[in-house]
């Protein structure tokens, strides 16, 4: 299954990659160190470049993942029976809980770190939504 | 005048048809005897005309003699005065109340000279009557700080024929400063225009210092709550991340195996986010410093151009390293009011950014200028030809805490948060300008030496 991490802390990343391959260590996983690099991904890619899940940090220099949200827009057609988005922040922030919900490509929101209980949720939950990269 | 006709009058006694019980007849018996013997005679009286009004006359009468020098007949001319009567029982209750009263009054000519003050006046401001008569109020009660355009804001009200209020700070002859409310109502001639101004003055000064340290109070609060929202953030965002990592790799070190090169790697992690997060903690020590001193911090009288040359030196290496050049015009006597080492902390921090956000494709070139005196409050302008940064996209979180606008170089994003807070600890302010691949500007505003105070 293929999977993307955005996040701007090389730190945060490589637990979420090892936490990520503890659990399946067959998911094909891609990190982006700014939401600009995942989105030229997602733009040059096609289809062949969506990821089934993508995790994504809100608070990041340059382009937040806010902004990221937003520049997505336009590839939302393609993107909403393919891919789940998961916020995966390390803040306690409330307001984001709410903001959320304004973005119904956002499938839901994990605090760091995420944990094994996490990663089963968001799989089971990608499995049942019927959403998938390779349609 | 009267209302009667000539028909209804003719053979009718004069008191009997315009005198009524209420009327004073005393004016009128006071010269009766005169009258009589035939004198000419002349007085006021109150009399009624047909409907009932009451009317004030003034009556010059002139008996005509015949040959035998006995009285024959009187003309008698009635003017209508009951206006001026009026205005004159206004005038005399006007003055009986204004020269009781706490409040300082003025009656001034409409060149503003004035013409009457009342005891009330002296009383408060100190000047006697004749001290005061023919100075207009601005000369006699104004001083440097009087601001008067919470007047001239008012003033085409005034001359337009309305009443006026407005608050004005003004000095007593002893030169205690002192807070007015004055309201000022145009006496207006016959021709519609004003030919007098009545003022009356209030004493406000301990309302109007309330007001100000209330005002002083609601900032302080305001600031603070920035402050606390701006700890909110650091809590939730900059000093959760770390503990997320380090809580996370902690985890992850209980499912692997020891003896795995991944065990060593996280371990490695789990120490950098520890330390990431003493970075923290160190940097908001470093930020209360700043605000405690806020309020209470050492001012003292210092020399920019010294300063600048001190982080200069201590910046030489870098620069020297990326081949910078730096342009320094500050004018050697500009001399400013502020803490020393919170400038030298801002000089420094302007410059070492100035090193870290150099383009690559050319030399770095720096130019530091001066503008304005100590007296007036100086402005010093930092100019790079660096890489410099998007304004719409940075808007106005530039001087935030903990935000970056550079993905490609290290930094914690707290340099300019520092800068701005130090400036407004000495009372200055900070602007800046950029365009990407030109270059950015830092302009920096620094109060002058003599601080003005509202309770000096």
């Amino acid at each position: 299954m293929k999977t993307y991490i955005v996040d701007d802390d090389s730190l945060s990343i490589f637990l979420t990659k090892t936490t990520l391959m503890l659990e399946n260590a067959t998911l094909d996983i891609k990190d982006f160190l700014s939401g600009t690099e995942a989105l030229e991904a997602l733009q040059s890619g096609g289809k062949d470049a969506i990821p089934d899940i993508l995790f994504l940090d809100l608070n990041m220099p340059g382009m937040d993942g806010w902004e990221f949200l937003d520049a997505i827009e336009p590839l939302i057609p393609e993107l909403y029976d393919r891919c789940s988005i998961y916020i995966l922040t390390s803040s306690l922030d409330t307001s984001d809980t709410v903001k959320i919900k304004d973005y119904s490509i956002v499938s839901g929101l994990i605090h760091k770190p995420i944990s094994s209980e996490d990663i089963e949720l968001v799989f089971s939950q990608h499995i049942l939504s019927g959403k998938n990269s390779r349609q | 005048m009267t209302g009667y006709s000539l028909e209804e009058a003719v053979g009718k006694q004069a008191i009997n048809l315009l005198h009524n019980p209420d009327t004073d007849k005393r004016p009128y018996d006071a010269v009766r005897d005169k009258l009589m013997q035939g004198e000419y005679v002349s007085f006021e009286i109150q009399n009624v005309t047909k409907n009932g009004e009451k009317v004030w006359l003034s009556v010059q009468v002139s008996p005509t003699l015949d040959e035998h020098g006995e009285v024959a007949r009187f003309v008698a001319i009635q003017t209508d005065i009951t206006e001026k009567v009026k205005a004159q029982q206004e005038l005399e209750k006007l003055s009986l109340v204004a020269s009781k009263t706490n409040n300082g009054v003025l009656i001034t000519s409409k060149d503003w000279k004035i013409e009457w003050a009342n005891d009330g006046f002296t009383r408060l401001m100190g000047y006697t009557l004749n001290e005061a008569v023919g100075k207009r109020p601005s000369e006699l009660l104004h001083c440097h700080k009087t601001d008067k355009t919470s007047f001239t804001a008012v003033e085409a009200k005034l001359l337009g024929g309305e009443a006026i209020t407005f608050e004005i700070l003004n000095t007593k002859k002893n030169g205690e400063e002192v807070w007015l409310s004055v309201e000022v109502t145009p006496v207006l001639g016959e021709n519609g225009e004003p030919c007098r101004f009545i003022e009356v003055q209030t004493d406000i000064t301990a309302l109007k210092k309330s007001e100000l340290e209330l005002g002083k109070l609601a900032k302080d609060l305001c600031r603070q709550n920035n402050d606390l929202q701006q700890f909110n953030y650091i809590v939730s965002h900059n000093l959760r991340a770390p503990v997320a990592n380090a809580l996370g790799l902690a985890q992850l070190l209980k499912k692997i195996n020891k003896h795995s090169p991944l065990y060593d790697l996280s371990l490695v992690n789990l120490e950098k986010s520890v330390s990431q997060l003493d970075a923290v903690l160190k940097d908001m020590n470093t930020i209360l410093s700043v605000r405690d001193g806020n309020g209470n911090l050492e001012h003292e009288q210092v020399h920019v151009a010294a300063v600048v040359q001190e982080a200069l030196a201590s910046l030489q290496e870098p620069f020297q390293n990326c081949g910078g050049v730096v342009i320094n015009a500050v004018a050697e006597d500009l001399v400013v009011r502020a803490n020393r080492a919170y400038l030298y902390s801002i000089f420094y921090n302007l410059l070492s950014n100035a090193v870290k956000y150099r383009a690559e494709d050319r030399p770095l070139q720096v130019q530091i200028k001066s503008f304005g005196s100590s007296e007036e409050g100086a402005f010093i302008s930092f100019s790079d030809n660096g890489s410099g940064f998007d304004m719409s996209k940075a808007k106005d979180k530039v001087f935030k805490l903990y935000k970056r606008f550079h993905t490609d170089r290290k930094g914690r994003g707290i340099g300019l948060y520092l800068i701005k807070a130090h400036l407004e600890a000495v009372g200055g302010h900070i602007e800046v300008t950029s365009q990407i691949g030109k270059g950015t500007r830092f302009l920096i505003y620094l109060p002058k030496i003599e601080h003005e105070n509202i309770y000096s």
